[in-house]
């Protein structure tokens, strides 16, 4: 698994089991990181507003419950 | 009371109710699945995993939708057909809802970004896959609100006749009832059987695509290796269950026994057509039982998407026929001795089809994916079955509550439209409030005509109500200068 | 009477709670429904002019309605849950009224999914050779389900305000189908005046972020094609707003004759601020967009005339209408005062086609800014109409049946004398013109008030609010 990560690392081919067919139907297998300055910035930090959005009500929510638990 | 003409109010409810829940169920298990699939993939480097995954996660935003769609039936259903009994419960847990309508929002929103954004983000992918891992706990925490209230109709957790009064302490919530015996053992049912229906359902999907005659080999090679790692998802959330459903049965025979018997011996609406389908469910689970075991044995150990360790797997297998077996003890030898048959036998028709395909697991998911479908289908009708049944459409454990705030006490008059118009200094609100108060001497009387529409009871500090109180002195001032 | 606690909440009153998860639906399941019914269209024409770009924009208002669906009905189920918590008798005997309509749309939204999610979005691309037309006619299945459900919520929605003589029933009556409740009076306008003013508005806004995106983008072909939906979209908006003064004429007449309070409450009464807020973000893009179109399109003559006739019609209806009293003199003055408006507006977007100026190829910042906020514009007239119309029957949840359990005194008082002291003719705006401070209570109630069936406590009501002018 060390190695596998490492060559992902590396933005390389991982074929499994299927290596003979992988060169031919190319594109099906190839795992296509790109540079994160390619993604369009808006959809970025959308994503990353909403996150905190929802993780920060998640807390709030599950504090409720914790609380309610307790003291209820 | 209104029925509609070609089925009965129960069974009304037992479609709307059956139908979410099983589309409701498959999204749920969906996002677990896809995160999975999106992890593996990340870390083998093998991108179908991850376009398994997109493709997972677009039949997710449909079938959300279904789901619900299916639960604004079954509420409007419920509106009409049990009125009284569903606004006692909605008072009851009017704060857990709405908790549960902003998860909702949460949920559909971070569903709809995660599935849109899909091409957009690979060059943030961990924020990606990060995204759709949010969906389930969030999940988690929604199911927490409905089961609550699941739980509460079949374990209310009150005994005393009368005992439990609404106008206390924060109106629309009772964390007494929110807590209820059986809350917690139905949320960890019901998780772990969401992420292996849904494991299971995938995997069966992947194996229709292989069956399918115009899938090139490629494509059949990917739908394989994708549909192993639903199933092993699906699998090993599949072992779990038997532990938890050890543990709901043991709080059922003390907290709902009438249900607990009504399950065990086949009473009530358990049964129907003549079929015990409490029975019918465990023949499923036995039949996934055996057929799981082989296609796990059967498979080369390079072949698994991550590692289940066999002792593990077997400890688990003995603990379903210990479960067995005491089922056995409790109903009747003869369960034992067909639950037992039909995983022997499913096991041999297991490994039939692994030697027919060439150990391809193709027919194998198609099986199990009936065979899961069909559980969920039977648990939830058996669960609902089980409870006593409602009687004039008033629930069973109506008794607990006040007299005034009994089901059959909940509208009295049928309103008489003028006396509402007409009486503005003595409306019903302000004869609610008064009588809302925990003193019962009406809070209300020491502010003025404006504030004391809006007074709440005196508040302790509660969970909820913590954020209430805080709130309440903001909120009168709001009044105060409204208009 | 319902004999479970009311719910008080947090912050607001229950009202304003309600109506915010109400509202946060609304804009997105309008949006939906428009998109969805201009979406076939578009494809339509544009697989007979074999132009992409219209199969592009179709596609686009489709998977913009894909993304909003989700959210929108998430949102969409917290309305019965918030107003079954808050407002439970209420819930009880309306749903019970409807229960076989709210059925139905279950069905409906079912089939909504079907249509729009598998048989028309994703097979987009696969069905676009010789199976174009079985696409675009799932598009118009789509389409007319959507529809169906408008009409639907549309039904029960008006019944509240126009209840048409059908009592609520108890809660424990529910019924599974009363057609006369169903089409009341106020459903067809209210459905008609939906119809187009989601049309207007969402095409008026898209129109408004396409010309932004026109504005920013970099690839010609990119910059072609929002120049080209932007002009689509504004332009079927802005078209399809001018059915909406006639519309709106209807509609105020079937509440006049049906729903009296509710009526003078819009027409001067407490609600008219939020009316005359809508009137006038109209009122800004009508000139927006006449300007845009007569700029724009300076070449086509027969659209130029059809818009100054289109604008011409906005005469009419300012003509059947009586004299707002904005000006002395009468309403001589006032009639000739908006006729040389409009008129003079019309003859000044001739000269502006005549001349070069404020080009929309030269102002390339300047006009897609200003259609977005025309956009912006049309949405906050469609947020006002509804806002109007909801308070416009406060106090009553059902109009002269149930009224809501925080009704306050100035509520009730107001909804009587809008009911009794407005006799055909009779504005609110007069009745606070009026000095009552030296005139007996007798001699109100006598003289201008219908009082005959007021009690004791009404009346006092009645003489406290015209002296207390909370109207």
């Amino acid at each position: 698994m060390a190695k596998r990560n490492e060559k992902v690392k590396e933005k390389k081919i991982r074929p499994l089991e299927f290596e003979d067919l992988a060169n031919e139907f190319s594109g099906v297998v190839e795992y296509p990181l790109r540079d994160s300055k390619e993604d369009p910035l808006w959809a970025v930090n959308t994503v990353r507003l909403w996150t905190g959005i929802v993780l920060s009500l998640v807390v709030a929510i599950t504090a409720l419950l914790v609380l309610g638990a307790i003291y209820d | 009371m209104t029925e509609l003409p070609f089925i009965s109010p129960k069974n009304t409810i037992a479609f709307f109710g059956l139908f979410h829940t099983l589309v409701a169920s498959m999204s749920i298990g969906t996002a677990f699945v896809v995160t999975v699939s999106q992890i593996v993939g990340y870390r083998s480097g093998i991108r179908f995993y991850d376009q398994f995954a997109k493709r997972s996660q677009l039949f997710h935003v449909c079938i959300y939708n279904v789901g619900t769609i299916n639960a604004i039936g079954l509420v409007f259903a419920l509106s009409g057909l049990y009125p009284q009994f569903w606004e006692q419960l909605f008072t009851h847990f009017f704060w857990a809802l709405m908790v549960e309508e902003l998860l909702f929002l949460l949920l559909a929103t971070t569903l709809t970004f995660h599935y849109f954004f899909w091409d957009k983000l690979w060059g943030h992918k961990k924020l990606h896959i990060f995204l759709g891992a949010i969906l389930t706990p969030l999940f988690i925490l929604q199911m927490y609100m409905i089961n609550a209230i699941g739980g509460f109709m079949l374990t209310p957790g009150i005994t005393e006749a009368g005992s439990v009064t609404q106008f206390l302490g924060t109106l629309g919530h009772d964390t007494r009832v929110l807590y209820n015996p059986s809350f917690l053992m139905l949320q960890l049912h019901r998780t772990f059987a969401n992420f292996s229906y849904a494991g299971f359902l995938l995997a069966g999907w992947c194996g229709f695509n292989i069956l399918r005659k115009n899938t090139d080999p490629i494509r059949k090679r990917y739908y394989e290796l994708s549909g192993r790692l639903a199933f092993y998802t699906g699998f090993a959330s599949f072992l779990i269950m038997p532990i938890i459903g050890y543990f709901y049965a043991w709080v059922l025979k003390y907290h709902a026994e009438e249900s607990f018997w009504n399950l065990m011996l086949g009473a009530g609406d358990v049964i129907k057509g003549g079929i015990d389908l409490w029975w019918a469910k465990h023949v499923f689970v036995t039949l996934m039982l055996g057929m799981a075991l082989v296609f796990y044995k059967r498979q080369d150990k390079t072949t698994r998407p991550f590692s289940l360790p066999a002792f593990m797997v077997y400890s688990v297998a003995a603990f379903y026929f210990v479960f067995y077996l005491a089922m056995g003890l409790v109903m009747t030898w003869r369960f034992f001795w067909w639950m037992l048959f039909v995983a022997s036998i499913s096991g041999v028709i297991g490994w039939l089809l692994l030697k027919l395909t060439k150990e391809s697991g193709k027919l194998v998911f198609v099986v199990m994916a009936i065979a899961s479908f069909m559980t969920v289908f039977l648990g939830g009708y058996a669960r609902e079955a089980a409870r006593p049944r409602f009687v004039n459409r008033i629930s069973h454990y109506d008794y607990i509550y006040a007299e005034s705030e009994q089901q059959a006490n909940t509208f009295t008059t049928q309103g008489d439209p003028k006396t509402i118009v007409d009486s503005p200094t003595d409306t019903e609100f302000e004869i609610r409030v008064a009588a809302s108060s925990a003193d019962g001497a009406g809070t209300a009387s020491a502010l003025g005509p404006l504030e004391k529409r809006y007074l709440p009871v005196a508040y302790q500090p509660y969970g909820f109500s913590i954020v209430t109180q805080l709130l309440s002195d903001t909120r009168r001032i709001g009044y105060a200068q409204e208009h | 009477m319902n004999n479970l606690p009311v719910i008080p909440t947090p912050l607001f009153p229950r009202y304003i709670w309600m109506e915010e998860v109400t509202y946060s639906h609304i804009p997105i399941a309008t949006l939906i429904t428009a998109f969805m019914v201009l979406a076939p269209i578009i494809e339509y024409v544009g697989y007979r002019k074999k132009d992409m770009r219209y199969d592009r924009f179709a596609r686009s208002l489709i998977w913009f309605s894909m993304i909003l669906f989700s959210p929108g009905a998430a949102l969409g189920t917290g309305i019965p849950m918030i107003i079954i918590g808050l407002y439970p008798e209420f819930w009880a005997r309306w749903a019970g009224l409807f229960f076989g309509p709210l059925l139905l749309q279950f069905v409906f939204f079912l089939i909504e999914v079907v249509f729009l999610f598998f048989l028309y979005y994703l097979v987009w691309d696969r069905w676009q050779g010789k199976k174009k037309k079985l696409h675009m006619w799932m598009g118009v299945c789509a389409a007319t389900t959507g529809l169906v459900i408008q009409f639907v919520w549309d039904g029960v929605g008006a019944y509240m305000t126009t209840p048409n003589g059908v009592a609520l029933p108890g809660a424990l009556e529910s019924t599974i189908w009363n057609a006369k409740a169903f089409f009341n009076p106020s459903l067809w306008p209210l459905f008609t005046h939906r119809f187009f003013g989601n049309i207007s508005y969402t095409m008026l806004l898209t129109g408004g972020v396409f010309a932004m995106k026109y504005m920013r983008a970099k690839d010609p072909k990119e910059h072609e094609y929002f120049k080209f939906s932007s002009d689509l979209a504004f332009s079927i908006g802005f078209i399809s707003f001018f059915a909406m003064p006639f519309v709106g004429w209807w509609f105020a007449k079937v509440y006049q004759a049906e729903a009296p309070v509710a009526y003078n409450a819009i027409m001067g009464g407490h609600t008219a601020t939020y009316f005359n807020i809508k009137l006038i973000s109209i009122a800004f893009f009508v000139t927006v967009g006449s300007m845009y179109t007569f700029i724009r399109h300076r070449e086509k003559k027969i659209l130029l005339y059809i818009l100054s006739g289109l604008l011409g019609t906005l005469w009419i209806v300012l003509t059947m209408h009586p004299d707002f009293h904005w000006l002395p003199g009468g309403v001589v003055v006032w009639r000739i005062t908006y006729t040389i408006v409009i008129g003079g507006f019309i003859a000044f977007l001739w000269y502006l086609r005549s001349t070069k100026e404020w080009s929309y190829s030269q102002n390339k910042k300047g006009w897609p800014r200003i259609m977005l906020v025309a956009g912006l514009a049309a949405f906050l007239a469609f947020f006002m109409g509804g806002n109007a119309r909801e308070r416009a029957r406060q106090p009553h949840s059902v109009y002269g049946q149930l009224a809501k359990p925080e009704v306050q005194d100035y509520e009730t008082a107001r909804f009587l004398v809008y009911d009794k002291c407005l006799p055909d003719g009779r504005t609110v705006r007069e009745l606070k013109e009026m000095d009552f401070a030296e005139m007996a209570d007798e001699e109100i109630l006598g003289e201008l008030c219908d009082s005959d069936d007021l009690t004791e406590g009404q009346a006092t009501l009645v003489v406290q609010a015209l002296r207390g002018g909370r109207l």
